[in-house]
């Protein structure tokens, strides 16, 4: 028998289920039978929650029951946090309970590369397959949806967004979803893989192209059971939302036979990169790009072009400002024509002065306020978006330092708020230690960068940063579009 | 005709194709070729030379001959009866020379081709992803340069353009300095038509078109060579 319903209503399943059980829970605080309990309590979850555990009556102040085949009602999902050559048989009680999802926590399977873990996750797998069983993992962290109040680690965000995840480490997903986290990223629906022995990166990946909670999707791979599949599951998928993705592990090439040309050369070509090309799928370099692509296309919307309009920062840090927009290929454009005659209006004495990037520095006390000529800039058709530096290098005592900070972020807040141009801010965040984060001045750009980030601004810690996020960004859209029109196969 | 030419090397349990058998696979997949024929004696050689027109290319015919300029097997623009004739004799008597024992079929014919630009077409199978398109510039700047864009099998209208547009050398193809820009159309057009015919044809494991020549009216093979695999 195959698992019942189609794909996304054994999902839909899986996410929304009314009861819990933790199998091998344990009253012994930092065992996993002990945390997976507590993240489903911190998380706010609300169904009914059955600790099974043959030695307590009593786990985390929710009665315990020896089997799952003991408890008295029906379980809709188990997390299995017990050891592998016990799952079989917790796998076989699972009918009884009417069980629709297991999550395989339970590692020391396929991935320890010996016989009997393979041998024993096929079981398992052919097993849940058999029953109609959707299973998720071994070897994994299982399921995110902070909306139904499922979680797998402490703190990670208890609103609900709209960035949906897929990733074949658990430990990474952690991480990203943190680092998202902090960044003013929320979450619709996460999935920890692992080894795949049931639920597989496609299957994950169809279900969530396809999730209305989902607007773009994060995946973490390394590698596929069936690539022809993974092709064309992500080329679909990237033609309805952006996909990003970091391909963990580096491919080696494979020594063929040299007959052709063709096979020779391919050998030293990365196929991986060839398949996220040929899908318009977003490729981060690595975590911290990762994580910057993700901030960028969850706060931004559709931008169609690369002229950019730099705003602030002083000196020499507008030069490096423009070099770093250009080099992730970005179009540093003139001023266009109708923010010139803006300037020749209210202070023709800067109009050869002041170009793009502009340094706002140079207009003390002129006739023209900054915000005057940003809402030029906003409003001018010839820019496709804006980055705004914050002035951290600003020369005033404690008091007027802040304000100007202040100030200027109001100012960036203000226009982005009025939705005419995407804008991003760019604050830096060069490291900072322990006891610098206490230093007002660092405590300000820390508070400025929290509050643009619950405000639904994307800020960068660098220009190099949003301009790469940027760049890409705006590729996606571009290839998006001409995919389209190109007619699909 | 159903009589395919892949059918009929199926049953023939056949691997390896050569130039003329992998352009016949080629015909059949809609990519233009440069019909080639085989002469078993030099007087063949000359009677097949005035039916296809001179100036012709002579190329040695031997499943063991795999290396076929190195091996002095392959003349070039060759303009009348007496070149043909003569160019026929040191092919074969190098080939022999070279690789003693091979069996050696005889020399293809086929018109010389001149002008256009040289590109390479090919086919290789990744282990994860499947048949894969190569596209690149021809001739030896592809072993040099290595300057080729790959795309997975089935190719879209636009993997076609951009796997064109995607290579460094895309300035020569548009034309440089002059010259004629070549027809991206036909080109875009070889390479949907054979991943579509790959598509049906699994056990086409691998192939060089090396080189194809793309001028501004169109694209024609001039050499080939392919792989087939065939299921148990």
């Amino acid at each position: 028998m195959k698992a019942k319903g189609t794909l996304s209503e054994r999902l839909n399943a899986v996410f929304h289920p009314r009861s819990i059980a933790v199998v091998g829970a344990s009253a012994t605080p930092n065992t996993f039978g002990y945390l997976f309990m507590d993240y489903l309590i911190k998380a706010g979850y609300t169904g009914t929650l059955y600790p099974v555990n043959p030695n307590s009556d009593q786990i985390l102040g929710f009665k315990a029951y020896p089997s799952l085949k003991d408890i008295p009602g029906d379980v809709d999902y188990v997390i299995s946090c017990i050891g592998a050559r016990h799952v079989p048989e917790m796998i076989r009680q699972c009918p009884a309970r009417n069980v629709k999802g297991v999550h395989l926590f339970t590692a020391r399977m396929s991935e320890t590369g010996d016989k009997r873990g393979h041998e024993l996750e096929k079981e398992i797998s052919s097993e849940a397959g058999r029953l109609g069983i959707s299973l998720i993992g071994p070897n994994c962290m299982g399921i995110y949806y902070p909306k139904g109040g499922i979680s797998y680690a402490y703190d990670l965000p208890k609103r609900s967004g709209k960035v949906g995840g897929i990733f074949q480490s658990g430990g990474i997903s952690v991480n990203f979803i943190r680092y998202a986290g902090i960044r003013g990223v929320t979450f619709s629906k996460v999935v920890s893989y692992g080894n795949a022995a049931g639920l597989n990166e496609s299957d994950l990946l169809e279900y969530l192209a396809g999730d209305d909670e989902t607007g773009l999707i994060a995946i973490y791979i390394e590698g596929v059971r069936d690539g022809r599949r993974f092709f064309k599951t992500l080329k679909k998928a990237a033609a309805v939302k952006p996909v990003i993705v970091l391909k963990g592990g580096r491919t080696r090439a494979g020594t063929r036979s040299t007959f052709s040309h063709t096979a020779s050369i391919a050998g030293s070509f990365n196929a991986w990169e060839v398949m996220f090309r040929q899908c318009n799928a977003v490729q981060a370099a690595d975590m911290d790009e990762f994580v910057d692509l993700t901030v960028a296309f969850n706060f931004l919307p559709e931008i169609n072009g690369k002229r950019v309009g730099v705003i602030g920062g002083s000196g020499g840090k507008v030069v490096l400002a423009a070099d770093e927009c250009e080099q992730a290929g970005l179009d540093v454009v003139a001023l266009p024509e109708d923010v010139k005659e803006l300037i020749r209006n209210k202070a023709p004495e800067f109009i050869n002065w002041l170009g793009n990037p502009v340094d706002f520095s140079i207009l003390t006390g002129a006739k023209i306020t900054p915000m005057e000529l940003m809402q030029g800039m906003a409003g001018s058709s010839g820019f496709d978006f804006l980055v705004c530096n914050v002035t951290e290098e600003n020369p005033f005592d404690d008091f007027m330092w802040a304000q100007l900070i202040t100030f200027e972020v109001n100012e960036y807040l203000n226009i982005s708020s009025a939705g005419i141009k995407p804008l991003v801010v760019t604050i830096a965040n060069p490291g900072l230690g322990m006891s610098n984060t206490g230093e007002w001045r660092w405590k300000t750009l820390l508070e400025k960068r929290e509050m643009l980030a619950s405000r639904g601004i994307a800020v960068f810690s660098s220009v190099r940063s949003a301009a790469t996020a940027l760049s890409k960004l705006v590729n996606y859209y571009l290839n998006r579009k001409r995919m389209r029109h190109g007619g699909a196969e | 005709m159903k009589g395919s030419i892949l059918e009929r090397l199926r049953n023939e349990g056949r691997n390896v194709l050569a130039e003329v058998e992998a352009k016949e696979v080629l015909k059949e997949a809609g990519v233009p070729v440069n019909e080639t024929l085989i002469a078993r004696s030099r007087e063949e050689a000359v009677s097949l030379g005035g039916k296809l027109g001179y100036p012709v290319v002579l190329k040695v015919v031997s499943q063991d001959v795999l290396h076929k300029t190195e091996a002095g097997g392959v003349e070039l623009n060759l303009a009348g009866p007496e070149q043909v004739m003569e160019a026929y004799d040191r092919i074969i008597a190098a080939a022999r020379a070279k690789y003693p024992g091979a069996r050696i079929e005889g020399v293809s014919v086929q018109r010389m081709i001149a002008g256009g630009t040289e590109v390479i077409i090919g086919l290789t199978k990744d282990p994860q992803f499947g048949p894969m398109l190569m596209f690149g510039l021809g001739g030896i700047l592809v072993e040099v340069l290595r300057d080729v864009s790959f795309r997975i099998v089935p190719l879209t209208e636009t993997d076609a353009r951009e796997m064109i547009s995607e290579i460094k050398g895309y300035p020569l193809l548009k034309g440089f300095r002059g010259s004629a820009p070549v027809n991206e159309d036909a080109l875009a057009e070889v390479l949907t038509r054979l991943s579509n015919f790959i598509e049906l044809h699994p056990e086409i494991d691998e192939m060089d078109i090396n080189p194809l020549f793309a001028t501004e009216k169109g694209v024609i093979a001039v050499d080939a060579r392919m792989i087939l695999k065939w299921d148990e």
